[in-house]
């Protein structure tokens, strides 16, 4: 399936995915540094397995399905993808501008440009319903 | 000649770099594989490992690896002239950065996106872990230092600052509060944020805070030395926070930022068309350092940074979701990088001042440039500010609160690192209550670049620019050499050339060895004993990293192609070191092979 046709952007949460701050000093000490000892390895916060549950039961229920993770702080990214994809799918300017910005919303669930879950608790279960209800299965599995 | 045509000159020359070497790099030398089943598919799991857009994953890997440090370097080493600083950021960037920051990507994603540290221990051997640790640590404690007086400096000679700094903080806590607590969308309050901070320019200007009185009264010698203090208090009760309650909201603030002073930068020198008026070659006062080691150390990152190494391996190659786009997120991340550096560079040569008489007054002699080399690039950022109509002592202020607002996150983020080196250290030396305790970690984490920030001597440059800076850019650069040594390694037992490996490996080991000598032999004349120990035991690490270099080459060269393909430590094919959709590495004959099958026959 091309993801130009159906996409989903699940957004981390907001405990994770701190890029870092400089070139030389990453964030993520664990990460960077190698073999787990005291450190490691790391232990998922739990907004970042839920959002890593999501993940895999969309993955698992829509293989085709292109699934982007993305950082809530990846603006530049998420806001024009999102923008466009609401407009693709016939939203006024408006409102596919409210629906990029609603999309930096951390742990939030997009389908083609609409923020269909807020990251409140998006448990796998909801999220498969919700991308089910917009993408029909006989493409998801595509 | 006008700053907007050396732009547009570079940013060409890079562009050129990305079409032909970059490309040249990955198919000829990295043999990057669009077919590779890479770990972010084969081990995919939500969580770190998850196949993502190369578009996506490069403004990830940028915002990591771009940050304050290239800019201090390049605006101490227009002392030299503009001319070879410049050299240096393209030439390093083009052949050096781009190689190692794509290469080191590769060869992690090739090993199960296991990250360099890890990498060096089995590539190379198992002391190189130890050793890669021990450079860390110095690197991390050299950063912390350097950036507390970098930021002590800023408040020093812009007290309107302080108030926006300040009261950032809090700003960034109540954001990062409410996003967490309402499951809000993050862009608004954070662009309210940076309003904020913005509006407190005007205040803190209006209520400068000056603590030269309260310095003197508490016996300090120099103001900047209670900045440092408070600096170290401050970064050692914010590395404890949790990373949601200052440092993301804060990340994010600093991410607007980032594409606020890059823009002003940019139409400033656009609208008022500055010159640079700093001479291309700079005739240096006698017994100034020469160009020949010490410009290559001085610009570190901005020319080539093994800190990316450690992003481009430890989380970076864990979501890429083509082999081939190493070369687009590693390669253009380098690019960035190098912008900056020629962002720095024009600011400290056209837009500081208008004269060559004033510029040359700046940099009179290597203590007074690196001395002031921040607050030169502060003065030209604030210039391109006041080519757009923002005036000068607001645009001044703009710019440092902007400089300190990066310098203060990596301190931040520099501390937590350092706590990990010094846990894994303490483990290695079997100091069993430093591992465990993660306040004395912190401590330790803190008061080390603490002594070094308060070494006294140096005049009122101080040491930090003259002397530390060069030996962060050194430990900088080690790092960078011994991931391209294990990049290296990878390359020839792939039974492919690594010429384009080897010589900026080489090149980097000789400029570093070569300072190292020079400032030891200098340290030991003037009776210098801390900073010539520190010299001392990082050219040790230089040494061993050289040893083990040439030895673990020499060892794979022998092997020859008898040394399986993409092998990790021991070069066994293990379950580790096939292809994650199970087949066995191929030889080079055989990617040739096959990559000819794919082009056709007309598409040679």
């Amino acid at each position: 399936m091309s993801g130009a046709v159906h996409r989903v952007v699940l957004v981390r949460g907001w405990d994770r995915g701190a890029g870092g701050a400089s070139c030389c000093t990453p964030a993520d000490g664990a990460a960077v540094l190698g073999p787990p000892h005291e450190h490691g390895p790391r232990l998922p916060t739990a907004e970042a397995q839920r959002s890593a549950d999501v993940y895999r039961a969309l993955r698992e229920r829509f293989p085709g399905l292109d699934v982007t993770v993305v950082d809530s702080g990846n603006w530049v990214w998420l806001g024009p993808a999102v923008y466009r994809d609401a407009r693709r799918s016939g939203r006024r300017r408006l409102a596919s501008l409210r629906e990029a910005a609603r999309a930096t919303t951390p742990g939030c669930l997009v389908v083609h440009g609409e923020v269909v879950l807020d990251g409140r608790s998006p448990m796998p279960s909801e999220a498969v319903a919700e991308v089910a209800r917009r993408i029909p299965v006989t493409t998801s599995n595509g | 000649m006008p700053a907007i045509v050396v732009a547009a000159v570079v940013l060409s020359l890079f562009a050129l770099g990305y079409v032909f070497y970059s490309r040249y790099i990955a198919e000829r030398v990295y043999g990057l594989d669009p077919a590779f089943v890479t770990p972010a598919h084969s081990l995919q799991d939500g969580l770190d490992f998850v196949p993502t857009n190369k578009h996506v994953l490069f403004g990830h890997h940028f915002t990591s690896v771009a940050g304050a440090a290239p800019i201090v370097g390049p605006a101490i080493a227009v002392f030299w002239g503009w001319g070879p600083a410049l050299a240096w950021i393209v030439l390093g960037t083009i052949f050096a950065a781009g190689v190692h920051d794509s290469g080191s990507i590769a060869v992690s994603v090739r090993h199960k996106a296991k990250n360099i540290g890890t990498l060096a221990g089995e590539v190379v051997t198992l002391r190189a872990r130890t050793l890669f640790l021990c450079i860390i640590f110095f690197l991390l404690t050299l950063v912390n230092a350097v950036f507390a007086v970098v930021i002590g400096n800023l408040f020093v000679a812009n007290p309107g600052a302080v108030i926006p700094i300040f009261v950032e903080i809090p700003i960034a806590i109540a954001i990062g509060q409410y996003i967490y607590r309402t499951r809000s969308p993050a862009l608004i309050p954070s662009i309210l944020g940076v309003v904020c901070l913005y509006l407190l320019i005007w205040v803190g200007n209006l209520y400068p805070i000056d603590i030269t009185p309260l310095a003197e009264n508490l016996g300090f010698d120099r103001p900047r030395d209670l900045w440092v203090i408070i600096m170290f208090v401050y970064t050692f009760i914010a590395s404890r926070l949790p990373v949601w309650l200052l440092l993301q909201p804060r990340d994010y603030i600093n991410s607007h930022q980032l594409f606020i002073a890059l823009g002003v930068i940019l139409l400033g020198i656009l609208v008022g068309m500055n010159t640079i008026v700093a001479p291309l070659v700079n005739e240096v006062p006698e017994g100034s350092p020469s160009i020949f080691p010490f410009l290559f150390i001085t610009i570190a990152c901005g020319a080539i940074s093994g800190f990316h190494s450690l992003v481009a391996s430890g989380t970076t190659s864990k979501q890429l979701d083509k082999e081939t786009d190493a070369r687009y997120v590693g390669y253009m991340g380098a690019l960035g990088e190098g912008s900056l550096a020629l962002g720095s560079v024009l600011a400290v040569t056209a837009g500081v001042v208008a004269t060559r008489a004033d510029w040359d007054a700046l940099y009179a002699d290597f203590a007074t440039a690196s001395g002031g080399a921040t607050g030169n690039f502060v003065a030209g950022v604030a210039q391109f500010a006041n080519n757009l109509g923002i005036p000068l002592d607001l645009a001044t202020i703009f710019a440092a609160v902007v400089v300190i607002s990066f310098a203060a996150t990596t301190m931040d983020t520099g501390v937590r690192l350092q706590r990990y080196v010094v846990q894994e250290i303490a483990e290695i030396a079997g100091m069993d209550v430093l591992r465990r305790n993660l306040t004395l970690a912190s401590l330790v984490a803190v008061v080390i670049p603490l002594i070094l920030a308060l070494l006294p001597g140096g005049g009122e440059a101080g040491y930090t620019f003259g002397v530390l800076w060069q030996l962060f850019g050194t430990t900088n650069q080690l790092t960078a050499g011994l991931a391209l040594t294990v990049i290296a390694l990878w390359v020839l037992r792939r039974g492919r050339n690594p010429l384009a490996v080897l010589i900026p490996l080489t090149f980097l080991l000789v400029m570093t060895s070569w300072a190292l000598i020079i400032n030891l032999v200098r340290f030991v004349e003037q009776g210098e004993w801390v900073l010539a120990t520190l010299d001392a035991v990082i050219f040790v690490l230089a040494m061993w990293l050289i040893v083990e270099a040439f030895s673990a080459i020499s060892h794979a060269r022998a092997e020859g192609a008898r040394a399986p393909v993409d092998a990790g430590a021991v070069g066994q094919l293990g379950e580790d070191d096939a292809d994650r959709d199970g087949r066995p590495p191929e030889t080079d004959a055989e990617a040739a092979a096959r990559r000819d099958t794919r082009r056709g026959p007309g598409r040679r």
